[in-house]
């Protein structure tokens, strides 16, 4: 499985692991991994991210894609028990979009593109 | 944690705007070291090409002192030529200098004060290059374990020179030996990440000993002679303490002006934990970490002169790295529980603080604060205590191979302190 994959993946278990600290218990997440780029979505639909823990995660994907980080110490996404680190995401994944509604709850999502750059055949 | 802490004031640029500061704050820190030593050298070309030539052939492994072997001026300019190499590579592969970025570039300048010189690094850097190749993806990828990998920079320097080899295969040996070390070193410092689990800031220095440790193994199953060395200077202060305190002030007037928030900012990094990954100038805004390193450059200082260190190469470089780590987990909260641990262990133990093997993990041992930050002081205190019985053993090892010693007795220590902290923190939590 290649790395982009894996670097998604826990970003995904990272967000999921989010709105499970903050109240929600019913937590869906899906993936549509791409040639180019990949997706992730998280839907909650029995929570409603405030106004505060919108902005913070916002702010979170503001600054730009950190390879340099996200290929090393990435694999420290998902590991804490007790608390979300979402900050590391912000160097992970991009924000494509977060939408909370009544009725539908929190959805976010994030896609990466894919980095592996050459070989013609790409790692699976 | 409250959102609200996580709030940013950035200067009006936003993060393209902290990019140029951090990169201008980078490229002073370069020329002020050059400009030391060529001044320290008393401007003469001769003096510190001879001392660069000393520096490069001399051994490497723990513990060998630029300035006691070469004079302050060369090994300034060596650790000038080497940040300025770092910041080179950073710039070429397009990489933001953030805060891993800043702390990888101060801590190479700091161990190039004792260990790492234009030679042995390359060899490191080009070997995780290899790797990164292998794995199909862009070097700048792993930049930073290649810029934090040169810490098994002696490796190539015992090669080459330390253990007999014939003109020209030494220098073939040695590169050889360099590359594979690089090359195996990414991995190892992935799976290092998960034992440490982000309270060892020095996870590097953790994956190199045991890198270091397998290769000294090696070395001794053929009863391969190393040419060992240890040299360690007993300055004073007086020569290189109004230097640094003229470069921490400016850090602090720096991040005054330029971000008007930096204070209120400063507040808020100071109640972060410090836990891997925690990047200050993408959190905070340069104006915050700049205040924060250079604080912590004056309480590194202080704490060194209360504890009467010599003023030399491998101190320097302690606190050197001390205020690169300030972009990228450490600040005085969290940093001096651990510290005054060390202080006091060394006190209680035969080991003293006028032990060279003290005096580097009284600086080092902030390589510990986010146990402290995560934990609180008293646990950190208890890190600093473990952190110097362990120091003063765990060389053995690897031989001085790892110039991060402290970040592999440190990685032990948070081994084995977090999962029982963990237990103590839940057990707690489910008490009636």
């Amino acid at each position: 499985m290649n790395l982009d994959a894996t670097q998604l993946m826990r970003c995904g278990d990272e967000l999921a692991k989010y709105l499970y600290l903050r109240g929600s218990r019913r937590v869906r997440i899906s993936y549509d991994f791409g040639e180019e780029r990949s997706f992730c979505a998280i839907s909650a639909p029995d929570y409603l991210l405030d106004e505060a823990e919108r902005t913070r995660i916002l702010k979170v994907f503001s600054g730009p894609i950190q390879p340099e980080i996200a290929s090393y110490y990435g694999a420290l996404a998902g590991r804490r028990r007790d608390g979300a680190e979402i900050e590391l995401l912000g160097t992970m994944a991009e924000l494509e979009d977060l939408m909370v509604t009544e009725g539908g709850g929190t959805q976010i999502v994030l896609s990466r593109r894919e980095a592996e750059y050459f070989g013609k055949r790409k790692k699976r | 944690m409250d959102a609200a802490r996580f709030r940013i004031r950035r200067a009006a640029g936003g993060i393209d705007a902290d990019a140029k500061i951090i990169n201008r704050a980078t490229l002073s820190f370069v020329l002020a070291l050059l400009g030391f030593g060529f001044w320290k050298s008393g401007f003469d070309p001769t003096v510190v090409w001879r001392g660069l030539l000393v520096i490069v052939r001399e051994p490497d492994i723990l513990i060998n002192d630029y300035v006691a072997l070469a004079g302050l001026g060369p090994a300034f300019v060596n650790a000038g030529l080497l940040a300025l190499a770092a910041w080179g590579l950073l710039r070429v592969t397009g990489v933001l200098i953030s805060g891993p970025a800043l702390a990888a570039i101060f801590t190479v300048a700091g161990f190039s004060l004792f260990g790492k010189n234009p030679f042995n690094v390359w060899p490191i850097v080009v070997g995780v290059m290899i790797f990164t190749w292998v794995e199909r993806r862009p070097f700048k990828d792993n930049i930073i374990v290649a810029l934090f990998g040169t810490a098994l920079a002696p490796i190539v320097s015992e090669f080459a020179f330390g253990i007999g080899i014939a003109s020209p295969w030494n220098l073939l040996a040695g590169v050889v030996a360099g590359l594979a070390a690089g090359f195996f070193l990414t991995p190892v410092a992935r799976g290092a990440l998960d034992f440490t689990r982000g309270y060892n800031l020095y996870n590097i220095g953790f994956a190199a000993g045991f890198v270091g440790t397998v290769t000294m193994s090696a070395l001794r199953a053929f009863n391969v002679p190393l040419s060992g060395g240890f040299a360690w200077a007993e300055n004073g202060p007086d020569e290189i303490l109004p230097f640094l305190a003229l470069y921490f002030a400016s850090m602090i007037v720096i991040g005054l002006v330029e971000d008007e928030d930096a204070l209120p900012n400063l507040l808020d990094l100071l109640r972060t934990s410090g836990r891997l990954v925690s990047d200050y100038p993408r959190s905070f805004g340069i104006g915050a970490t700049l205040l924060n390193m250079g604080l912590m450059g004056f309480t590194g200082s202080l704490l060194a002169l209360a504890a009467g260190c010599d003023w030399n190469g491998p101190v320097v470089g302690g606190i050197f790295t001390l205020v690169g780590f300030s972009a990228f987990g450490k600040h005085p909260l969290n940093a001096l529980p651990p510290m005054l641990g060390v202080m006091a262990a060394a006190s209680l133990t035969p080991y003293g603080l006028e032990a060279p093997g003290s005096q580097l993990a009284l600086l080092f041992s902030a390589t510990l604060a986010p146990i402290a930050g995560a934990y609180g002081p008293v646990a950190g205190f208890i890190a600093g205590l473990l952190h110097l019985t362990l120091v003063h053993n765990v060389g053995h090892l690897h031989g001085g191979l790892d110039l991060y010693n402290n970040g592999f007795s440190g990685g032990m220590v948070a081994g084995i302190m977090v999962p029982m902290l963990d237990w103590i923190r839940e057990r707690r939590r489910h008490e009636p």
